[in-house]
């Protein structure tokens, strides 16, 4: 359920507390948490007995999955979440198992209710995930004539009635599976759960190489959300699906250039909304979180998901690490313009336990976040003077954030440009340029 | 160092890459922790495995203050500052100043920098470790408050006193800016290995001209004046001393003789190390005088026993493989029944004075039987074999039981032996590992090695749990024996030597094989003896030619010093090593490898059996010399071909 708003240092009149927002942006006093875990990857680890997440094939003491959920409760109190909750929603982009393992996927998914339980989150929901279709068919299957053979490319998953979410009735759950998306809608929340993975079955590499949304479901949908945001803008607004809707490439990493198919028209239905939209998908195992402008005034965040569990190999190992994030989302007013505030905590995978990330090469950054319309720079600068102009001596990043929220919502795209702003204005910091954040901070 | 230091030798156990807690939460004890907890200089001398890193890391507050709170009467008059063996300083040093013409007291300036500067990090590791601490009441000397400002006020001062650059004042701070100097070192050793004068170098880097005790001290002084604990004691540990350049080691031992009240230091390094650093200069610090040295190798092996069976009893409890944590280790794995060295016998074995049991009893008839030198030994000394004494107060029961191992041995090795023979004929095939099993042998094997204890716990765990097998099994326990020695040989036969034959690698095992050679010799070949050679004597012919191999065999345990309680550390001169004459014997674990008794007797010289192995040639005068490093370069003669 969501809860009063309530910002770090709230209580002490006397603190210069920079707000996220304007003033002509009506803040709902709402937060609404999303935990979000994708591409688990499950399957049989080295002893062909247990299935577990490919990163923890070594047995019980490497799995993430299991070392999170036993992380999250001792480390309950470091999400500083009213009551332990620590997220209203689960959401997993997809590839919960291998290969479409069927008896991989129904370790994964109990796992994941697990992960939910834990996180006292009210829905899990998932994406479709193209290694939940059993998209390549056998040579049997290619016998002309052989009557035995039965290829069913989502059995796997079908079978299960609470998949992709137990929010979907029974009727809606074949309209997911039939048009490739549904909608669901909350109090403070409209979801849309794409399949990009919906073309698989055809077992034709063309379409289980890359992720697509059909033209007539683009059609259907743009009509079906003009009525939906239109209905209420003081909400969130979310999509979740696996593959990535807009090109995902990095200097550092080849990361490949097959892309989900109308990918940029998927975003330029969700721009013409006129709302900010929140776009969580996985799939690249490579952790990102942008701001995306495909239409002309359009902007939208999306965030992709880093892996907890698949094999990470190459340069990936060595790039980035497992990842696992609890994104807390202001529920804000869009009635006169796109809005949007969050702030992500960012757990890294450390080959035997999970750690709040602090380095610049294991994924997203803990206490990072975004925000629309952007922060000036400035602002935050002159907001980080004026605190340590009451400061004795130094004081810890933490202690600069707990006052001045905005610092909680910088992409990390944004922080060199921080740093720099910071040299010039003479605030004198502790920051290596291996962190994402200076440890200290003083005039 | 990086090589050599990554070998596996099959043992998993490190403490390097543990923290604190880690460590302090599997620390047991052994009886010279005592020792290391006194007010003094210490040298803790130790091959690898012997526990020196844990031992020095449980002297810092952390750890410390875990183990304290289940040994409440123990306490601590000393912040101890870990300083790991950094690589990269030492890299640093002996790469980068590897060049000819630079100036010495350039090379001398870099390496104080440096080795500050890890100090200095690990200085204000530990006050912030002392400050998070909260247990003031409990251990005063330890732990203490600190306020911001306090922070604030010790970053400002030691970033003037170090001559670092200003940044935030705090230890974060400080440590960035320790780091960024670290960073620029290695950039300014290569300007003064490329010519740059120490003058000039000194005008924009004039902390170069410190040393590293001046800044150690200075700051010590500085912070006590700030905490208000003027008489605060500090100790700083360093771990892995034989890294060290001997240039800087030298400064480091002439420490021993600091006048400053605040500050120790506890070293530790490989019994092979001690002779780097000559100290047989006038003013050079003397051991029991101005350094305890501290010894964590056993010569006798009742003497680890104790801290071995606490240690393999708390592993094999750990991993829940004791149905009764009560048990004694005696009643878990079984007592052994050759066990027979009088000197060493206790009253958990089976032969308590006075009496011997019956498997040594039947050795005796056996060898009796197919041994005539033997049995004319007993003969001469009218020892009846079908009742033999045993007891004190029988004429010849002590010999009786000090002969009884090696009685046990023989017979086991040898076929026949007639007086006209002039060697014994041999039994073949290999031998079981059975009389290294149960109770106290197996501990035995393991010298008090910590690590060597835990492997052996851990194996023997696995190997009846995969078996479904009783802790007590032989089949387990001499499956366990045999992987133990194994996985040391391997390790031996592939270990790199900087020394070797410039067209064949020559690796330690091969020189350990002449010298468990020729203990079988002296055990086996000839006539019985009642007091065969069973160590040596490192005489000056063997320490000239093969002192790297000794160096390694000793720091990797697979030569044990006997010193016979005389301190040796740092007593030697230019023109010898501190291990010329002393005496050493081949390690337990060894043992079934050479077919050994679990004993130490009498030495012989070591050049002994390398010249009988054409290993040593008296004089060559084409002897090829291999160089080692720039300060020393050993002779290497066409002879030690013939090794391969």
């Amino acid at each position: 359920m969501p809860r009063a708003w309530k910002g770090p240092g709230a209580d002490d009149p006397q603190l210069p507390i920079t707000t996220p927002f304007s003033d002509n942006v009506k803040r709902m006093l709402k937060t609404i948490r999303f935990a979000v875990i994708s591409d688990l990857h499950y399957r049989k680890d080295n002893d062909g007995v247990a299935y577990r997440p490919a990163a923890g094939a070594q047995g019980a003491h490497a799995d993430p999955v299991e070392k999170l959920i036993a992380f999250l409760e001792d480390r309950r109190s470091d999400f500083n979440s009213p009551g332990g909750k620590l997220a209203d929603y689960l959401l997993c982009p997809g590839d919960i198992c291998d290969k479409a393992d069927g008896s991989a996927f129904n370790e994964g998914w109990r796992q994941l209710k697990k992960l939910q339980k834990v996180l006292r989150a009210d829905h899990l929901i998932a994406s479709t995930g193209n290694h939940e279709v059993h998209s390549r068919p056998s040579d049997l299957d290619k016998i002309s004539g052989y009557a035995e053979a039965a290829l069913d490319p989502l059995e796997a998953v079908q079978e299960h009635g609470d998949y992709p979410t137990e929010l979907l009735c029974e009727e809606r759950r074949w309209v997911y599976w039939g048009r490739g998306y549904e909608i669901i809608e909350r109090e403070e929340v409209l979801l849309l759960l794409i399949n990009s993975s919906h073309f698989h079955p055809t077992t034709q590499p063309n379409e289980y190489e890359r992720g697509r949304i059909g033209k007539v479901a683009l059609a259907l949908l743009r009509a079906e959300l003009k009525t939906k945001v239109e209905s209420n803008r003081n909400r969130l607004f979310i999509t979740l699906l696996h593959h990535h809707p807009v090109a995902h490439e990095d200097l550092a990493i080849e990361l490949g250039r097959i892309q989900m198919h109308n990918g940029e028209l998927l975003m330029q239905v969700l721009a013409e909304c006129g709302v900010a939209w929140i776009v969580v998908h996985g799939h690249k195992h490579f952790p990102r979180l942008i701001l995306s402008a495909d239409s002309g005034d359009g902007q939208s965040v999306v965030l992709a998901a880093g892996s907890a569990g698949v094999e990470l190999k190459g340069e990936w190992a060595t790039k980035t690490s497992h990842q696992f994030y609890i994104v807390e989302l202001d529920v804000v007013s869009q009635e006169a313009e796109r809005s949007a505030c969050g702030r992500i905590r960012a757990l890294s995978w450390q080959g035997d336990d999970w750690k709040f990330n602090e380095l610049k090469l294991r994924g997203l950054p803990d206490r990072c976040g975004f925000r629309i319309p952007t922060q000036d720079l400035n602002t935050i600068v002159a907001s980080i003077s004026t605190v340590l102009a009451g400061a004795n001596e130094y004081m810890t990043w933490q202690e600069l954030v707990s006052q001045i929220p905005a610092l909680c919502t910088l992409l990390p795209q944004r922080l060199a440009a921080l740093r720099r702003a910071l040299k010039i204005a003479g605030i004198q910091t502790t920051w290596l340029d291996t962190h994402y954040f200076p440890t200290d901070v003083s005039r | 160092m990086s090589l050599r230091a990554n070998m596996p030798s099959g043992d998993a156990f490190n403490a390097r890459d543990l923290n604190a807690q880690q460590v302090a939460a599997s620390f047991i004890a052994p009886a010279q922790f005592a020792l290391l907890l006194g007010d003094t200089h210490c040298v803790l001398e130790g091959p690898r495995g012997s526990g020196k890193t844990t031992l020095l890391k449980m002297l810092t507050p952390e750890a410390f203050s875990i183990w304290q709170k289940s040994n409440t009467d123990k306490s601590v008059s000393f912040i101890g500052i870990f300083v790991p063996a950094d690589v990269r300083w030492a890299q640093q040093l002996s790469q980068r100043l590897q060049v000819n013409g630079i100036e010495p007291t350039a090379r001398e300036g870099i390496s104080q920098a440096v080795f500050s500067v890890g100090i200095a990090l690990a200085l204000i590791d530990t006050i912030e470790q002392c400050s998070q601490l909260h247990c003031q009441e409990r251990l005063p000397k330890l732990c203490f408050a600190l306020s911001r400002t306090q922070e604030s006020e010790i970053a400002k001062a030691l970033t003037t006193l170090w001559r670092l650059e200003a940044g935030v004042a705090s230890f974060a701070g400080l440590k960035l800016a320790l780091r960024q100097r670290q960073h620029s070192l290695g950039t300014l050793a290569l300007e003064l290995s490329a010519g740059r004068s120490l003058l000039d170098a000194l005008k924009t880097h004039a902390y170069i001209g410190s040393s590293w005790l001046d800044n150690i001290v200075t700051a010590l002084q500085t912070i006590n004046e700030l905490l208000e604990r003027p008489d605060q004691r500090w100790a700083i540990l360093l771990d892995e001393l034989e890294i060290i350049p001997s240039d800087l080691l030298k400064t480091i031992v002439r420490a021993f003789r600091s006048t400053s009240d605040i500050l120790r230091l506890k070293i530790s390094l490989s019994p092979a190390g001690t002779d780097l650093i000559a100290t047989g200069e006038p003013g050079a610090p003397t051991p029991n005088n101005d350094y305890r040295p501290i010894a964590l190798w056993y010569e006798k092996r009742e003497e680890a026993r104790k801290f071995a069976e606490t240690l393999f009893h708390n592993r094999l409890a750990s991993l829940g493989a004791l149905k009764s944590e009560n048990a004694d280790l005696a009643s878990i794995l079984g007592l052994s029944s050759t066990v027979g060295d009088p000197e060493e016998e206790t009253d958990n074995t089976t032969n308590a004075r006075g009496s011997i049991s019956s498997a040594i009893a039947r050795a005796f008839q056996r060898l009796y039987a197919k041994d005539a030198s033997f049995r004319s030994m007993l003969d001469t000394k009218k020892i009846d074999v079908n009742s033999l004494p045993a007891k004190d107060s029988d004429t010849h029961g002590p010999f009786v039981r000090k002969i009884a191992p090696l009685v046990v041995f023989r017979e086991r090795e040898i076929e026949r032996f007639d007086l006209g023979d002039k060697k014994a004929r041999r039994k073949g095939g290999p031998r079981s590992a059975q009389p290294y099993c149960h109770y106290p042998n197996l501990l035995d094997l393991a010298e008090g090695n910590p690590r060597w204890i835990l492997t052996l716990a851990d194996s023997l765990y696995a190997k009846t749990r995969s078996t479904e097998a009783t802790l007590d099994s032989i089949g387990a326990q001499t499956y366990v024996v045999d992987t133990f020695v194994a996985q040391f040989v391997s390790m031996l036969r592939v270990y790199p030597m900087r020394t070797a034959s410039p067209s064949q690698p020559w690796a330690p095992y091969r020189f350990l094989e002449i010298l468990g050679s020729a203990l079988q010799a002296s055990l086996y070949d000839g006539p019985f003896s009642s007091d065969p050679s069973l160590s040596f004597r490192i005489d000056d012919n063997a320490w000239s030619q093969f002192k790297d191999y000794i160096r390694v065999c000793i720091d990797l345990g697979a030569l044990v010093i006997i010193r016979s309680n005389a301190p040796a550390p740092f007593n030697a001169s230019e023109a010898s090593g501190s291990l010329v004459n002393a005496r050493v014997r081949i390690s337990y674990r060894l043992a079934p490898e050479f077919r050994l008794p679990l004993k130490h007797t009498k030495e012989m010289n070591m050049s002994g059996p390398l010249k009988s192995s054409e290993l040593l040639e008296s004089k060559s005068s084409d002897a090829i010399v291999v160089q080692t490093t720039a300060s020393e370069r050993l002779p290497l003669r066409p002879a030690q071909g013939k090794l391969l």
